[in-house]
């Protein structure tokens, strides 16, 4: 564990961030299902494939089969979409990720000139897209530790620009119920950028993300604590869920979340319920900004999440 | 006789001059009903003028002369628009009760994909003077710009507004490469939206 400590502090602090260069924008920043989103979007806890986007040690709890599927539309213009599944093979368990954001009809504008004024007109339309790739490895060395490593590869088309990149992820579950811990690095490879078709290259900083979940009775409480992107942003999230004992079928869950905005953090506030039935997962979530910033428009304050799932 | 016919038709000019530069006081003394903006563009219309006409405007060159030619013209034509807008100002303020705020035809950013930069120009048309508040969000819901344009000024004047987005907007900040929505809106009201895409 000594030695386990010592090489995740080295990785943590000797990582160094060019700051010159803009973040990389990085679709999985929503969140990658409903079920993580409505405990605070707390990672490292689903018992799904989608643990492939959060913390890829976390694929331990997987039986045999599993797969996750999510959606989300923001301000009535971003698609969220993700899909994922996960194998368990003799080693440990194997699983692929795929994460999109699109965006469609973004006008490409001319500047249309009128004696001594201009004006702009738009003379066509074309769609965006943001996407994760991911594939991953599972193993335990223990019915406590479990370790996992996941490639990414990111790639993002705007009109004519094209970018990519790539970076691994390593990841770390220490279970000893109630208690259970977990830790991830993502992109660990700090000198690999996003390059772009017109030269242009973005960072694809390195993440920390540490989290504990307790188990009191029918009560589950989460606690998180995140930094990401170049300016070392820390985010903290809390959650807590709810099981009924007499009715296990159905979990009930609240939860606080942080999220980067430049430079600063914006609060908001979670919440959903999730429906199990034999194997099939059904969860809902819905999130509110703590600050709107002044602005009382409901598609910018307020936004649901929905995610399927299933286990053998 | 001779002279005398010459006595009468300066007698004739100076009373016509008299006629016309009292229909011009006449027309001063209400100048008072005029906004400060309306001097403005009328002064921006005249700047226009007098920065349009290059040094070598003496030139004999015929082409440059067709130029000169050319150059004057739109600068008058700024200083007739500008005039134009003084005399719609004594109005404006009962017609501005009338007509509705809203944006006349669509908010584009120009160029749009853009560096940011290089920076991007918003252009939008004003049904009217009035305050204007426009905010930009990322693909995560999250605000990233907010600017306030008061009414009358360049971005809540009446007509087609231009607002410059680049790097000093945002105290120097980068943006990631990827899509942006901006809203423009007066009193609490989405008067238009938009998208703009960034590339690094």
């Amino acid at each position: 564990m000594k030695k386990l400590s010592l090489i995740l502090s080295l990785l943590v602090f000797s990582v160094t961030q060019a700051v010159a260069v803009p973040d990389f924008f990085e679709v999985s920043g929503i969140g990658s299902s409903a079920q993580s989103i409505r405990i605070g979007n707390i990672e490292g806890f689903s018992s799904f494939s989608n643990s492939i986007f959060e913390n890829p040690a976390a694929l331990y709890r997987l039986n045999k089969v599993s797969g996750m599927l999510f959606t989300s539309k923001l301000m009535n213009e971003v698609n969220y979409l993700n899909g994922s599944v996960a194998y368990r093979l003799k080693a440990g368990v194997l699983a692929f990720g795929y994460f999109d954001a699109s965006v469609s009809g973004i006008p490409f504008t001319e500047e249309v000139f009128y004696d001594d004024t201009s004006e702009f007109e738009a003379t066509s339309y074309f769609n965006s897209t943001n996407s994760l790739m991911k594939v991953a490895l599972q193993l335990s060395q223990s019915e406590t530790l479990h370790w996992g490593i996941s490639g990414s590869l990111f790639k993002q088309s705007i009109y004519t620009t094209e970018g990519s990149g790539m970076n691994i992820d390593i990841g770390l579950v220490i279970d000893s119920d109630p208690l259970i811990l977990s830790i991830s690095l993502k992109n660990i490879m700090s000198s690999m950028k996003v390059d772009y078709t017109n030269g242009g290259k973005e960072n694809l900083p390195l993440q920390t993300v540490g989290s504990m979940r307790y188990t009191l009775s029918d009560l589950q409480f989460y606690g998180q604590f995140k930094t990401i992107n170049s300016n070392r942003l820390f985010l903290k999230s809390a959650g807590i869920s709810y099981r009924p004992s007499f009715l296990s079928i159905i979990e009930i869950s609240g939860g606080y979340r942080e999220v980067p905005v430049l430079k600063k953090t914006k609060s908001r506030l979670n919440g959903g319920v999730g429906l199990e039935l034999t194997g099939l997962q059904f969860d809902y979530a819905f999130e509110i900004k703590l600050d709107n910033d002044g602005l009382d428009l409901n598609e910018f304050n307020q936004f649901h999440y929905f995610s399927f799932g299933f286990k053998f | 006789m001779i002279k005398n016919t010459f006595k009468k038709k300066i007698l004739r000019w100076a009373l016509l001059l008299i006629l016309v530069s009292a229909t011009s006081s006449v027309h001063a003394l209400t100048l008072n009903k005029f906004s400060l903006n309306s001097f403005v563009h009328f002064g921006s219309g005249v700047n226009n003028f007098f920065k349009g006409i290059p040094l070598h405007s003496t030139s004999v060159n015929l082409n440059n002369k067709t130029e000169n030619i050319e150059l004057l013209r739109v600068g008058f034509s700024s200083v007739g628009q500008s005039m134009s807008e003084i005399t719609r100002g004594n109005t404006a303020d009962s017609e501005d009760d009338t007509i509705k705020a809203e944006v006349l035809g669509d908010a584009l950013t120009f160029p749009n994909p853009f560096k940011q930069s290089t920076g991007t120009t918003l252009g939008y048309r004003l049904s009217k003077h009035m305050d204007i508040e426009i905010r930009i969000f990322n693909m995560l819901a999250s605000q990233v710009f907010k600017g306030n344009y008061l009414s009358g000024t360049e971005g809540g004047k009446s007509g087609y507004n231009k607002l410059t987005l680049n790097s000093s907007s945002l105290n120097g900040l980068s943006l990631p490469a990827g899509v942006y929505f901006f809203i423009i809106m007066n009193d609490d009201d989405v008067l238009a939206r938009g998208k703009m895409a960034v590339i690094p």
